[in-house]
């Protein structure tokens, strides 16, 4: 993969800068909140996208946060709500490339019916997860993704649920992108983001972002991710067009973690391709601006 | 002579009572009547009782009538005479060979005087290659020719409404036709069924022997209005629909639920006109974050539902307060609570509406009261929404979602008022009246956050006690200039002359009433009594003043509504500290029906 150094970005018209915001973060020392953070903005940068041509969805949570530590059209939604709220601006405004954050929490528990319901409409926007393998901002209880051996509060002797494998989850449900990233790896989260912000030309992108949380998830650290997880892409003997073999890589985990790309098909429709009676290239349709008063006296005449 | 008339046509459903209702009840109308077309049916698809019972007059007319001059009586399986709701002299019309009557039914037809015709529409049907459900059409032109309209008319309505099954065009024309060639030129012949083994035989059958035909053809002395011809037969949901089309809406998302799903359906099947996106999602919270989204993103979006969806969108409704982003749900009242009754009628999410979500937020609250005032509402709420930034959720009811009245073309066109600004600095600006200015995601210059969290004037969250107090206070002073701008409530009164009249009534209510209580002030006009209705639409805020002066100088008043706990009338108590004497209330899934409604205020106050 490329490397997108900061020197790289220099001279070109859309700043990192512009993406900063006054406001401080306030995650904890280590959280790989960071790391997300600022593979984003890279990403952003490295599109060349300005910020007043993004919507950021944010769900609630530590990933939530991030809503005010950076620049851009935001919007700060409920718990599991996130991805029909993000969907449904990208439908009314094609032109916005929306990105949508959620949580395990929000994703795999809470809002699970949305996140199935949205790989099936392959709606065409960018959806990264953050996945901690716990509710931080709860104080650590247990999520879909802990593992089965964590205690965590509220489940002192471990989960009582198994442990759910998303990118399983989310290959049985014919995924347009689906990619795994880890919030210590920058560079690659950085080239995944920008792969999945461009897949939004095509559908949904899905991306499942390892995340280091030290304060509450001692079992899956930083460090221990570094062990466990390895570049499906590095090789270059991966065929993210294969589904045998992204199903495959997913099968490794928990005890191997693929992060890069693991699948991409263009043979899933996205959802505007579908509304056959739209006119025109759904790209460029702006409903805002399509709200005007309509004479309606032709549609009234059937129940003369 | 009676001067409105009713037909209720009664069978199991799925066996095609509604097609027969809606084309009788169009053709009626193009006859140059006033119809008023009411259905009752059970939460299933086939089988169980259903009626389409149409009232229909040379006047204006938008109620209908408990009690019912003619049956048509199509359910073979059990048969099920209706006598409870048939006047007296009333008629019966069916297809049944060898019908069951036992003692009981014997004895009411005998005491209300029935008469009874027979059509034997299914060997009809079978003679012109019809089947089963087409002896429907053959009873359908056999009443026709007994109401004395003309044939055109009703042939042009059954060939526009299968128009699109045109393999079937000829064999229901042909059908109808049979229908209307019949003449049984003989007596009932049934008489005998009632002394079946198991059957009682009363030994007296003199009801029987009556020629229904005869009686019918003098009974209806329908003399027509041409003014009613050209106006529409439609309902609440295909006004609502109609009304947010013209509001410029351009997207639906729902989740099915009765009785709010013919809002989903009808948009979906004009969406190839309008363009509009029509999209049927997984659950009522997906359609009201996606409802939400969509006008985030800077269009007009809808999402409609009833009591048991609504409660799962209630999270969206306290967000869209908060993110100050405009939102606009058709609540669909069915009774409750849970499943309740999902195919009947009530007026009992009132307090639901105006309560529903976490935390304290401004919002509006409207109802619509008739198919006229729906279609002018929907595009009334999304202005008051974008205007004002908030949610708006429009009332209807089962009644009028899905009964149909006969109304004038639609015409009200509101001009839209989006409240939006093309760029701005502070999106959430602690404004003097509470609206800060919206300019949408996409538009160049400052960027904002919309925080669900509470936030400052840039939308960055806040804990600080001041900023949340002060975020708190605009919001709410919105509400305030909402209800100072709040427009006149409709009174509706009788012809009556005050100084000659023998009493005077006042009545209040909001919803689906009104097309009931219109009706019921014309009953009431013949003995002399002015009525006054003042027809609250908007409930949310509360038009505090207007209503205060109405409850102040009224005489004889009375709330009428549909829930058991006196919703409206608890509302009217807690924000103008009045008390109304009487009330009204009905909670059993039924509307209030003209003639019972008429014998209630009668009953109330001493009228004779």
């Amino acid at each position: 993969m490329n490397c997108h150094s900061s020197k790289e970005f220099e001279g070109l018209p859309v700043k990192i800068s512009d993406y900063t915001s006054s406001v401080q973060p306030t995650w904890c020392g280590g959280c790989g909140n960071y790391g997300i953070w600022s593979a984003l903005k890279r990403a952003l940068i490295a599109l060349q996208i300005p910020p007043q041509d993004v919507l950021l969805c944010f769900d609630i949570g530590c990933n939530g946060n991030m809503s005010d530590k950076i620049e851009g059209y935001r919007i700060h939604t409920l718990h599991g709500r996130v991805l029909p709220v993000a969907s449904a601006a990208k439908i009314a405004n094609p032109k916005l490339k929306v990105l949508a954050f959620a949580g395990d929490g929000a994703t795999y528990s809470e809002g699970i019916g949305h996140f199935v319901n949205t790989l099936r409409n392959n709606y065409p926007i960018s959806f990264f997860i953050h996945d901690n393998g716990n509710y931080g901002l709860t104080t650590g209880q247990a999520s879909a993704t802990s593992p089965q051996c964590a205690p965590r509060t509220a489940n002192p002797e471990g989960p009582t649920a198994s442990t759910l494998n998303p990118l399983q989850l989310s290959l049985s449900l014919q995924p347009a992108f689906l990619a795994q990233g880890f919030s210590g790896d920058i560079e690659q989260l950085t080239e995944i983001m920008i792969a999945a912000i461009k897949q939004q030309e095509h559908g949904l992108a899905v991306t499942n972002i390892l995340q280091a949380c030290p304060t509450y998830n001692k079992e899956t650290s930083h460090e221990w991710y570094q062990q466990h997880i390895f570049d499906i892409n590095y090789k270059g003997d991966h065929d993210v067009q294969d589904l045998k073999s992204a199903q495959a890589a997913a099968a490794k985990q928990p005890d191997k973690y693929p992060t890069g790309i693991i699948y991409k098909t263009s043979e899933v429709v996205n959802y505007m391709d579908r509304l056959v009676h739209r006119q025109g290239d759904w790209r460029e349709w702006d409903l805002a601006k399509e709200v005007r008063s309509v004479d309606t006296s032709m549609l009234q005449k059937q129940f003369q | 002579m009676q001067s409105r008339f009713s037909i209720k046509i009664v069978g199991a459903s799925g066996q095609g009572i509604n097609s027969i209702g809606e084309i009788l009840a169009k053709s009626i109308k193009r006859c140059g009547f006033c119809v008023v077309a009411y259905r009752e049916y059970p939460s299933l698809i086939k089988g169980g009782h259903a009626s389409y019972q149409i009232d229909f007059s040379a006047r204006q007319i938008s109620g209908s009538t408990k009690k019912i001059d003619l049956l048509l009586v199509l359910n073979r399986q059990r048969t099920n005479w209706h006598l409870d709701e048939l006047k007296p002299g009333g008629i019966i019309l069916h297809d049944i060979p060898g019908p069951r009557i036992n003692a009981e039914e014997a004895e009411k037809m005998r005491s209300l005087k029935v008469k009874i015709a027979y059509i034997p529409a299914h060997e009809i049907a079978s003679a012109n290659g019809g089947n089963i459900i087409m002896s429907n059409i053959v009873s359908l032109g056999y009443l026709w020719k007994l109401l004395k309209l003309d044939m055109s008319v009703i042939e042009t309505v059954v060939s526009e409404v299968f128009g699109d099954k045109p393999k079937y065009l000829p064999t229901n024309i042909a059908c109808m036709k049979a229908g209307v060639a019949y003449q049984s030129g003989r007596k009932p012949t049934w008489e005998s069924r009632l002394s079946q083994p198991g059957e009682i035989d009363t030994g007296e059958n003199d009801l029987l022997h009556l020629n229904g035909e005869e009686m019918l053809l003098k009974y209806f002395k329908l003399a027509p209005n041409a003014e009613h011809r050209d106006k529409l037969l439609i309902n609440g949901n295909e006004a609502i629909s109609l009304g947010a089309i013209s509001a410029g809406v351009r997207i639906h998302f729902a989740y099915p639920m009765t009785p709010s799903s013919s809002i989903l359906t009808f948009l979906a099947n004009a969406a190839e006109q309008t363009g509009m996106i029509v999209k049927q999602v997984e659950d009522e919270i997906t359609a009201s974050a996606m409802a939400l989204g969509a006008m985030h993103a800077g269009t007009r979006a809808l999402t409609a539902t009833s009591g048991g969806g609504f409660d799962l969108m209630s999270e969206h409704i306290s967000l869209s307060g908060i993110l100050e982003t405009p939102m606009v749900v058709v609540l669909a009242q069915r009774p409750g609570p849970a499943t309740g009754l999902p195919t009947w009628t009530a007026q009992g999410d009132l307090q639901l509406a105006i309560s529903a979500a976490h935390g304290e937020f401004p919002r509006c609250v409207i109802s619509c009261s008739d198919a006229t005032n729906a279609y002018s509402l929907i595009q009334e709420s999304f202005n008051i929404a974008e205007t004002y930034q908030i949610p708006v959720i429009l009332l209807t009811d089962k009644l009028l979602a899905e009964s149909a009245f006969t109304v004038s073309p639609l015409t009200q066109n509101l001009p839209i008022d989006r409240g939006l600004v093309p760029s701005g600095e502070k999106r959430f600006l602690l404004s003097e009246d509470g609206v800060s200015p919206r300019w949408l995601p996409g538009s160049p210059g400052k960027t904002y956050n919309a925080n669900s969290d509470e936030h400052d004037e840039v939308g960055n969250v806040t804990e600080a006690a001041g900023m949340s107090a002060a975020m708190m206070e605009k919001r709410m002073r919105k509400l305030t200039k909402l209800q100072d701008s709040l427009p006149e409530q409709k009174l509706y009164f009788n012809d009556v002359d005050l100084s000659s009249a023998s009493k005077k009534i006042s009545l209040i209510g909001w919803g689906s009433t009104l097309t009931t209580v219109l009706d019921v002030m014309e009953e009431l006009a013949r003995k002399n009594v002015k009525v006054d209705y003042l027809d609250v639409t908007h409930l949310w805020p509360l038009p505090v003043k207007q209503i205060r002066e109405y409850i102040d100088s009224a005489s004889n008043l009375c709330i009428i509504e549909g829930n058991f706990t006196g919703q409206f009338e608890q509302i009217i108590r807690m924000e103008t500290g009045l008390s109304i004497p009487h009330h009204i209330r009905r909670y059993d899934g039924r509307p209030f029906f003209v003639d019972e409604l008429a014998a209630q205020i009668s009953s109330i106050f001493d009228i004779k």
